[in-house]
């Protein structure tokens, strides 16, 4: 894998951690897997969207003097502390909303144009891959938000059991505790599409 | 295959699939992940080696300070001494000067019209000096 596409930086560059070249290039490295996991844990797209520019925003204010190699679990843990605090308020919000007589936000009427689907029928195995990857994202969706958190650490951005304890706010022992029961529950549901 | 084996396997499996979802990330989100990080790059201080190096200026400040102040002080309190004087032959002058300003008996003697005396007094002393030089010289 490109070592853009980890979200490494180059620390042999001696000018790699002057100025905002090499925080870019992390950030750029990093983004969708980051989104991926904010939208995993807050299920929605545009809350998954603040999380990550929250994330990125404050990285770059308070930790971008740091040393390049401790700006991926601090990132995340940035992250993680963003998404617990937006699960918090939009669970408060959704106990104030319960109480109301009405509902202001109204859902939005649909695009047909959008929704409709694609002249053109898919492959077979682009059929297959988007099941798989339809029942991979219900797998993990379903996943106990810290398990869900861990794995996704783990798996998708490659985080080691110390950085993902870092990440997290816990202790290597959860970690591994964690990532072991998502990947039994997974192994579980996704047993026939893998 | 151990179950070792075939978690590894399942894991390499799991990877793959969630990598591929996630670079089929919609236009949109690409979008704006860009924007915010182009966002947040701007708002990054300027680097780190500068940082530190005015750090290490800042601990140099208080000394900085105080050498300053030493030499305001020296500058304030040496140069008295270390002007040029004045020339002696000058304070001398003056001196004179003011002696002849405040001397009651050189006034009393030009009031009194003895100018001529001293003359005369002066010539006999020129003549007698030039009497003694010339017999030297005959000698």
């Amino acid at each position: 894998m490109p070592a853009g596409l980890r979200g490494d930086v180059d620390l042999s560059d001696p000018n790699a951690n002057v100025g905002g070249r090499a925080l870019g290039q992390f950030l750029a490295g990093v983004e969708l897997r980051a989104f991926r996991i904010a939208q995993a844990a807050l299920r929605n797209e545009d809350d998954a969207l603040d999380a990550v520019q929250d994330a990125m925003m404050q990285l770059a204010r308070a930790y971008a003097h740091r040393p390049a190699e401790e700006w991926r679990p601090l990132f995340y843990r940035i992250l993680e502390n963003r998404i617990r605090d937006m699960q918090r308020r939009r669970s408060v919000r959704e106990r104030v909303m319960a109480w109301l007589p009405f509902r202001p936000d109204a859902p939005e009427e649909s695009d047909p144009i959008a929704e409709a689907a694609s002249e053109e029928p898919p492959p077979a195995r682009r059929l297959e891959l988007d099941e798989t990857l339809a029942a991979l994202e219900r797998a993990v969706n379903g996943l106990p938000r810290r398990q869900q958190q861990v794995f996704l650490l783990r798996t998708l951005e490659g985080l080691d059991v110390a950085q993902t304890a870092l990440a997290m706010g816990c202790s290597q022992g959860s970690v591994k505790t964690h990532y072991f029961r998502a990947l039994r529950t997974l192994r579980a549901q996704l047993g026939e599409h893998l | 295959m151990s179950p070792a084996d075939e978690t590894a396997l399942f894991e390499q499996r799991l990877r793959a699939l969630l990598e591929q979802s996630t670079r089929q990330a919609a236009g949109h989100v690409r979008s704006r992940l860009n924007q915010a990080r182009h966002a947040a790059v701007a708002h990054a201080p300027s680097g780190t080696a500068p940082r530190i190096r005015w750090r290490r200026r800042q601990l140099w400040l208080p000394a900085a300070g105080v050498a300053a102040a030493a030499a305001v002080v020296a500058f304030l309190v040496w140069p008295r001494g270390s002007r040029p004087a004045a020339p002696a032959g000058a304070n001398a002058v003056a001196a004179r000067d003011l002696d002849l300003l405040t001397d009651r008996d050189g006034l009393t003697l030009v009031e009194n019209g003895d100018g001529e005396f001293y003359e005369w007094a002066v010539y006999q002393a020129q003549a007698r000096q030039g009497a003694q030089v010339g017999a030297g010289h005959a000698d």
